[in-house]
């Protein structure tokens, strides 16, 4: 499994295990978060942790994911490479995203809202 | 009053001392007289123009004063259109300020982007021929040409187009409604313009015959000026656009024998004149309006042209050695009668003098091979609206057809094609004319002037053998790229410096990246992202979702026959029926988008709309289809618009019958943009597959000798329409009602007229384009292949900047010389 979840209260984090982020992972990813999204969830932590590479289809599926929530909830990225950072800064995609360092401060931020 | 002594002016202290800041604020409270709570959104895209053209003003008016002061020989560019879009985003980009300016007003919380967007479009035209005027006055002003745009300012532009139950609805475009901050108008600067009247000839002491054009019905043209900024110089040349307005503002007479509303109607009836622009279509042909349209601009614009002349020189005789006047299309073809005349009528010169004078000042533009596009006016129209123009033309047609038969030949059939004059129905032949008495006439592509000296003009190619000449159109990247796609810009910038943006040549440097793999992904995450932004403007305006990671297939232009959205749809439905055969298969997706305005009397081209609109209802809501194919058509398609697509496309559709493009210029925006042309060899797309590589372009179709040869042949349409059965199985559906089972029968006609004569080989080219369409899928799976064609389209695009058609304009017409203008801060 490329994908590994983990489970809080309000929210949910999305770990991608792979090192690219791209049309295979991209598929499994959109789908699964889908699932998670009717049956309620509306929160995500996305860690890229592992991710080096992200493709267009990547990109595209934090876009439809991002569209499908609506504002009813929120996603926030973290742990970013430098070259996703600056992937995501070239296609403007970092001012759509709430964008972490750590895993902790996006837990915090979800927190926060939760008090 | 000596207005140099006055306190009033600033003396050249620099504007920086008084921010931008500040004077958006005056300007928002002392011209528009609004505050926090009043102002609107127009407003403060008001204010800011405002403050923006006041840092063009000294500029502008040091170039004039440079100009006159030089006495060198000038450009002017007669164009009865300018498709010039918004004004505020180009003239930030050209005096290097955008950056500085989105900083400033950010301080006020205030998104240079948003308030950019606000700008209505100045429509002032139809399509390319509108826009190509526009590009070109944008490189003069680069290159530092002494030139001047003259055309009318029309209170209407090309209309708003709505669409509703899939029919377009055409809305008068008020472009003006809250006036236009990059206006001046001079209070001063009229010209009276005559029409009607007779004509009378009497003898003058010496004996010699004058002629006295007399009891005219006069209105007065009053001039508005839009400042032209160069790229980062200090040239800021001047578009100068005439308004009519009544002679007397109205008539006491009337007034006074107690008739109000009489006494203002010769006011509007003259002000009518530059009431609106005509669309382009076959009702304009004919209409007196238009043809007072043409001689109101022409005749303003030639006495304007005089009076600056007289400023610097003495003698008349000299006039052509200091003007060279460019006609964009016939529509401005009148000057050349108007110039004889004043020649003639007004500075008593011979015939001879006359004639060479007018002969080395004119040049004439061709922009279509198609011959009932070109433009005739009835004698009867004619010597009515302005009779002592007729005799003229008369004239210069018998001296001409004397000097063919005393040179060439007596062949009666040749002279009539040859006469100005048709005989039946009587009519003047423009472009005849203007061939006749112009010293350079052009086509806009290589294979568009071949077609006019052998196949539309080949008696005048064979006269006047020297007077051909090709100038291939283009387009300003300072437009194009710098300003509509700014993420690419800065992408390629990074990487080879900004000398593209005036030279654009040195995109070739590009070449060198397209194999590199960070490259190409930083090059695809930009069109990606401009695909994003696209897809948001389509779900916002028009409610259709569609996939980003399909195919962004795009063709935006007129309406029109020839230029065969009808074959693009033909693609859809073929795709559709693949897909409904087989749903499970994989496809590559595809979103195919079209734009246009049909002419308002072009009911055929206003069906291909409906018919667009009718297949998109049908495919878009179909579940078994998805997200594998989805149709928009994006309504009210205009320059602002384009600036949103281009950057967003992955495929240009140029699709036109071979041999019935002049040349286009929405293939080089697409190409330079990165986008992959699938095309016809026509127009423009032949030179530029020369350019980019055969390898890197869909080339399919006749071409343009197999067209004709087709044509001679006794083509039947209908024989392919039984022998494809895909084809065959499209043309059912239309015909049968599958997209329009509301509506039965609303494609009849257009279905008939394909079976039974398909002027436009529609049917000829299907396969070979079908086969085409499934290259382009095979080749954007592969996302490296894909990436390298599509930098190498922006690479090797470099000849189509207007930058290089300004200066073949000038080295094979105009010869004028680049001027240099000093400006102290």
């Amino acid at each position: 499994m490329q994908i590994h979840i983990d489970n809080f209260k309000n929210y949910k984090i999305i770990h991608l295990n792979d090192s690219r982020f791209d049309y295979e992972i991209a598929s499994q990813f959109k789908e699964e978060i889908m699932k998670m999204i009717k049956d309620g969830s509306l929160n995500f932590v996305i860690n890229l942790k592992n991710v080096d590479f992200i493709d267009s289809f990547g990109l595209s599926s934090l876009v439809a994911l991002f569209k499908y929530i609506k504002g009813n909830g929120d996603i926030v990225l973290c742990n970013l490479s430098e070259r996703a950072i600056s992937l995501l800064s070239l296609t403007r995609m970092d001012k759509i995203f709430n964008i972490f360092e750590s895993i902790e401060e996006a837990k915090s931020f979800f927190n926060k809202l939760e008090r | 009053m000596e207005n140099n002594k006055s306190l009033f002016f600033t003396e050249g202290e620099p504007l920086d001392s008084y921010s931008l800041r500040n004077q958006f604020a005056e300007n928002m409270e002392f011209r528009l007289v609004k505050d926090r709570r009043s102002a609107s959104d127009e407003d403060y895209y008001y204010a800011l123009a405002l403050a923006v053209k006041d840092r063009l003003v000294r500029k502008w008016l040091r170039t004039q004063e440079v100009y006159q002061e030089k006495n060198t020989k000038r450009v002017y560019y007669l164009s009865l259109e300018f498709l010039m879009g918004r004004l505020l985003g180009n003239a930030l980009h050209n005096m290097d300020y955008y950056e500085e300016c989105r900083e400033i007003i950010k301080q006020d919380n205030l998104v240079l982007e948003d308030i950019i967007d606000l700008e209505k479009d100045m429509g002032l035209g139809n399509g390319g021929l509108g826009r190509l005027a526009a590009c070109f006055l944008d490189s003069m002003a680069t290159l530092q040409l002494p030139a001047f745009g003259y055309g009318i300012r029309y209170e209407y532009g090309i209309f708003r187009q709505d669409i509703n139950n899939g029919y377009q609805i055409e809305q008068p475009d008020h472009w003006l409604a809250y006036g236009n901050p990059w206006e001046s108008f001079r209070r001063k600067l009229s010209y009276r313009i005559k029409f009607y009247g007779e004509v009378e000839h009497n003898y003058d002491e010496k004996g010699r015959i004058y002629y006295d054009w007399k009891n005219t019905q006069d209105i007065l043209a009053v001039a508005y000026d839009i400042p032209i900024p160069g790229y980062r110089s200090d040239t800021v040349n001047n578009l100068r656009l005439w308004s009519a307005r009544s002679t007397d503002e109205f008539s006491f007479e009337e007034f006074n024998k107690g008739n109000y509303l009489k006494s203002v109607e010769s006011k509007a009836f003259s002000e009518n004149i530059s009431k609106v622009l005509y669309p382009n279509d076959s009702s304009a042909q004919g209409k007196k309006l238009r043809l007072q349209q043409e001689y109101f601009f022409v005749s303003a614009s030639l006495q304007d042209i005089i009076r600056k002349f007289k400023f610097s020189n003495d003698s008349i005789l000299k006039f052509h050695e200091k003007t060279a006047i460019q006609l964009n299309d016939t529509h401005p073809a009148i000057a050349i009668p108007e110039l004889m005349r004043i020649l003639l009528d007004e500075y008593m010169l011979t015939w001879e003098d006359a004639w060479n004078i007018t002969t080395n000042t004119f040049s004439y533009t061709n922009h279509t091979v198609v011959p009932e596009a070109l433009e005739e006016w009835s004698v009867e129209i004619l010597g009515t609206l302005l009779p002592r123009h007729l005799q003229i033309i008369y004239e210069i047609n018998q001296r001409f057809l004397e000097m063919v038969k005393a040179n060439f030949t007596n062949d009666s059939e040749i002279i009539r094609e040859l006469s100005l004059v048709r005989e039946n129905p009587k009519t003047i032949r423009m472009a005849n004319l203007s061939i006749v008495a112009s010293h350079k006439v052009n086509g806009v592509a290589a294979l568009h002037t071949e077609i006019l000296k052998s196949r539309v003009f080949p008696y005048f190619h064979k006269i006047f053998p020297n007077k051909f000449v090709n100038v291939t159109n283009g387009i300003t990247q300072r437009r194009w790229l710098k300003s509509a796609n700014p993420l690419l810009s800065e992408l390629i910038t990074d990487n080879i410096g900004s000398q593209w943006i005036t030279n654009l040549d040195e995109l070739k440097k590009l070449e060198n990246l397209a194999d590199n793999r960070e490259f190409q992904e930083n090059w695809m995450n930009i069109k990606w992202t401009n695909k994003r932004f696209l897809k948001e403007y389509i779900e916002k305006e028009h409610q259709i979702e569609v996939n980003l990671d399909s195919v962004f297939d795009v063709q935006i232009k007129r309406i029109h026959e020839y230029k065969r959205q009808l074959l693009n749809l033909f693609h859809v439905i073929t795709r559709y029926n693949e897909i409904k055969a087989n749903p499970l298969a994989n496809f590559v997706p595809r979103t195919v988008i079209f734009g246009g305005k049909a002419a308002p009397a072009y009911t055929i081209a206003k069906m291909i709309i409906k018919m667009i609109n009718s297949v998109a209802e049908i495919v878009n809501n179909d579940p078994e289809v998805g997200d594998k194919l989805k149709v928009v058509f994006l309504k009210n398609y205009s320059v602002s618009l384009a600036e949103k697509i281009i950057p967003a496309a992955d495929l240009s559709e140029q699709i036109s019958t071979a041999g019935f493009e002049a040349s286009g210029t929405g293939n080089m925006k697409f190409a330079l943009n990165g986008a992959l042309t699938i095309g016809t060899m026509d127009g423009a797309n032949i030179e530029i597959s020369e350019e980019v590589g055969e390898d890197n372009i869909f080339i399919f179709g006749l071409l343009d000798n197999e067209v004709v040869e087709l044509k001679n042949n006794n083509y039947i349409p209908e024989n392919l329409y039984f022998t494809n059965p895909s084809l065959k199985k499209v043309i059912d559906m239309l015909r049968d009602n599958y997209f329009s089972r509301k509506e039965k029968g609303i494609f009849q006609e257009i279905i008939d007229g394909l079976l039974k004569v398909d002027y436009y080989c529609l049917f000829a080219d299907y396969q070979s384009y079908i086969d085409k369409q499934k290259e382009v899928d095979s080749l954007f799976i592969d996302k490296t292949g894909w990436a390298k064609k599509s930098i190498l389209n922006s690479a090797r695009i470099g000849k189509f900047s207007t930058d290089r058609s300004i200066q073949d304009y000038n080295r094979l017409i105009w010869n004028v010389e680049k001027i240099d203008i000093p400006y102290e801060k």
